[in-house]
């Protein structure tokens, strides 16, 4: 079953020349209980999309549709209760609030979708933190926890009002090898439960948890495959698969008839903005 | 419930800035300070004065100056205050004298007010006092009793009648009969303590008679007599026979005009329209110090929606956060609300409790007794929260709208 679609979808920032196409023209279809690793080189647009799957920046045009429902015609408000019931997010920098206990920082999702009193808030984030091994840290304040217990304080914030999908932008960027380790431990055991995940990362050693991997390269989806268990990715491989799409696809340029003899980096500006006139027309 | 939440997050946003917190509400409390007790104090003086006045309506005070204008029709349409501060030349004997030949007068006392040191024995001074010179029928006239000894202001002994403060302050002792007093180098006897009086006089509200000395005027004639000196009268207090009418005051004035080659530099009073005037000066005065107050509510206003600003800026990223947790734009522009709520409804608070303090002091060290009104109490404690819901609307919508997407790149 689908759980998000994405139809042709684009994402720019910025305007004039400093316009940049994030996302060029992708479909993505994610289905319920899938263990997504999205892959790319700084600057692909993991972040970008995301965002967009997780309801935080719509997209510039496309179709964007979740549990059935068009996202582009939906209100703020609706759009922050679908964020509310059913996604979670794990961010890289932006974790916790330095200001509020852990307790606070976890339950913050429910402070907005359900009247809870304090001692039932206590039980369900002692129950959750005690399942990703940091309990009795609860009335503690982010300064004095470390990086790992952090992020699953984090984790547990977007597990709380129990997601229909879980969208984590890169978790273990800032974690050692055994903390990361941990964390993805702790995803996969989620994924088993049935809940859908989207992870961005640059480490193909982690994409052994996942069972789908999306390679993102200037804002293009270059690879989309299946994995097998516990398969790892082989950049090289991904690599080599792009430079082969890439000399086709330069070929097939050079021989519609780009006889002008202009510059490769011209060439890349008459692309660039080529593709931001026909997304803003096309929106 | 979400109230509840919303207050516990303003409280905990509110005491991680503490100290621009307390500054941001200074102009709020100063604003509600100042129109509570203000409106409080002018209650206050309107009661004792105006509404309790019963000096009767026999009763004329010829005053130095030009205290008012009139009309043709003989209303008073100005009040001139600078006319009526004794910068004008005094009254003398001889205008007492005119006084006292109006047919419709019964008896005419004089009032000079001078500028001399009170002090006792030791040579320990009398500080904030006054010392007046008149004779016996001063404090019938103006409704004051006495507390112990007796009122014998006539005659030319250097004896003395003290208000109750003055023999608390000066001499410990609040009967203290017999001693002496040094005005101006002379000796005086205490010979009477007046009681504390309920309420004020409405012939020279600046006077504070708890901290007053008053001497027989025949005794300060008589000093100056010795050193050649005019004796000047400050104010003729006249009792007449009937109730007062404009006839009455028309040949008063007329007498003392003659003694004055007709220049009018003196002021005719009855006693209902010196309450008037009194009550007026006082209301003009407090309706300055509103003005101000309300000033000092919109800079307090102002402060308010700039810290919120301060605010909404330095908290971009949990805005950013909480609304990526599912939190709407209505939901965050009420936890901003309730933080500009909350930190006015405290400014008005401590605002009421400020006046409150403040209008004990002045009953303690003044004659005036602010008069607490509810009504007042409770107009203040709603116009705070208002002032909050006007002043941090702005701040709050601005984080309201603010896009996750753009702040949790």
């Amino acid at each position: 079953m689908s759980l998000i679609k994405l139809e042709n979808v684009s994402q720019i920032f910025g305007f004039g020349d400093a316009t940049t196409v994030a996302l060029d023209q992708i479909d993505l279809d994610i289905k319920k209980g899938e263990f997504i690793a999205v892959m790319g080189p700084s600057g692909a647009g993991k972040t970008s999309l995301l965002n967009i799957l997780g309801l935080i920046t719509p997209p510039a045009k496309g179709l964007h549709t979740f549990l059935d429902q068009e996202m582009m015609r939906m209100s703020q408000s609706h759009l922050a209760k679908l964020r509310q019931q059913h996604i979670g997010f794990v961010f890289q920098k932006h974790n916790l609030l330095p200001n509020l206990t852990i307790l606070d920082n976890v339950s913050l999702p429910l402070l907005y979708s359900v009247n809870l009193g304090f001692l039932k808030r206590v039980e369900i984030v002692k129950r959750l933190l005690s399942r990703l091994g940091i309990h009795k840290k609860e009335f503690l304040y982010p300064y004095q926890l470390s990086g790992g217990q952090i992020q699953r304080a984090a984790i547990a914030r977007a597990l709380i009002s129990q997601p229909t999908i879980l969208i984590a932008d890169e978790p273990t960027g800032n974690l050692d090898s055994s903390n990361s380790q941990l964390v993805m431990d702790i995803l996969q055991g989620v994924n088993k439960e049935g809940l859908t995940i989207v992870i961005a990362t640059h480490e193909p050693a982690l994409t052994k948890y996942a069972d789908r991997i999306i390679y993102l390269k200037d804002g293009c989806v270059r690879v989309d495959q299946k994995l097998r268990k516990n398969q790892q990715i082989d950049l090289g491989k991904i690599h080599d698969a792009i430079k082969k799409q890439d000399m086709r696809r330069k070929n097939k340029q050079e021989s519609a008839g780009d006889k002008e003899g202009a510059s490769p980096a011209a060439k890349t500006a008459k692309v660039r903005k080529a593709k931001v006139r026909k997304i803003r027309n096309k929106k | 419930m979400m109230l509840l939440k919303y207050i516990q997050i303003a409280r905990q946003a509110l005491k991680q800035k503490r100290d621009r917190s307390l500054i941001t509400i200074l102009g709020i409390v100063c604003g509600i300070a100042g129109i509570t007790l203000l409106i409080n104090f002018g209650l206050g003086v309107q009661r004792q004065i105006v509404n309790e006045d019963n000096s009767g309506d026999n009763l004329l005070v010829v005053r130095s100056g030009q205290a008012v204008s009139s009309s043709a029709s003989g209303k008073i349409t100005r009040y001139n205050f600078a006319q009526s501060s004794g910068v004008a030349p005094a009254l003398t004997a001889g205008d007492l004298k005119a006084v006292e030949g109006v047919e419709a007068v019964e008896k005419a006392t004089p009032v000079t007010v001078l500028n001399e040191e009170i002090k006792d024995l030791s040579g320990s001074r009398f500080h904030n006092g006054h010392v007046i010179a008149a004779d016996a029928d001063l404090l019938g006239l103006i409704g004051y009793e006495m507390n112990h000894g007796t009122n014998t202001l006539n005659g030319t002994k250097q004896t003395v009648v003290i208000g109750d403060e003055v023999a608390r302050e000066l001499f410990d002792n609040s009967r203290p009969i017999s001693h002496e007093i040094i005005i101006g180098g002379e000796r005086f006897i205490v010979v009477g303590v007046l009681k504390n009086p309920e309420r004020l006089n409405p012939f020279n509200v600046g006077f504070n008679y708890r901290r007053a000395v008053i001497m027989p005027f025949a005794a300060l004639e008589a000093l100056n007599a010795e050193s050649e000196t005019e004796t000047l009268i400050y104010e003729i207090l006249a009792k007449t026979k009937t109730a007062v009418d404009n006839q009455i005051v028309e040949e008063v004035t007329e007498r003392v005009l003659e003694n004055h080659d007709q220049e009018q530099n003196f002021t005719v009073f009855r006693n209902n329209e010196l309450v008037f005037l009194t009550g007026y000066a006082f209301d003009l005065f407090r309706d300055l110090t509103i003005i101000i107050s309300i000033v000092f509510l919109m800079l307090g206003g102002i402060s308010l929606t700039n810290a919120m600003q301060a605010s909404v800026a330095e908290r971009r990223l949990e805005i950013g956060i909480r609304k990526a947790v599912g939190a709407t734009n209505q939901q965050i522009m009420n936890q901003f609300m309730i933080e500009a709520l909350i930190l006015s409804s405290v400014a008005g608070f401590l605002g009421i409790l400020l006046a409150l303090a403040f209008g004990l002091a002045i009953d303690y060290w003044t004659p005036i007794r602010p008069v607490i009104q509810l009504d007042v109490i409770g107009l203040m404690l709603v116009l705070s929260p208002l002032l909050g819901l006007i002043f941090g609307a702005q701040a709050s919508a601005q984080a309201a709208l603010q896009k996750p997407g753009d702040i949790l790149k």
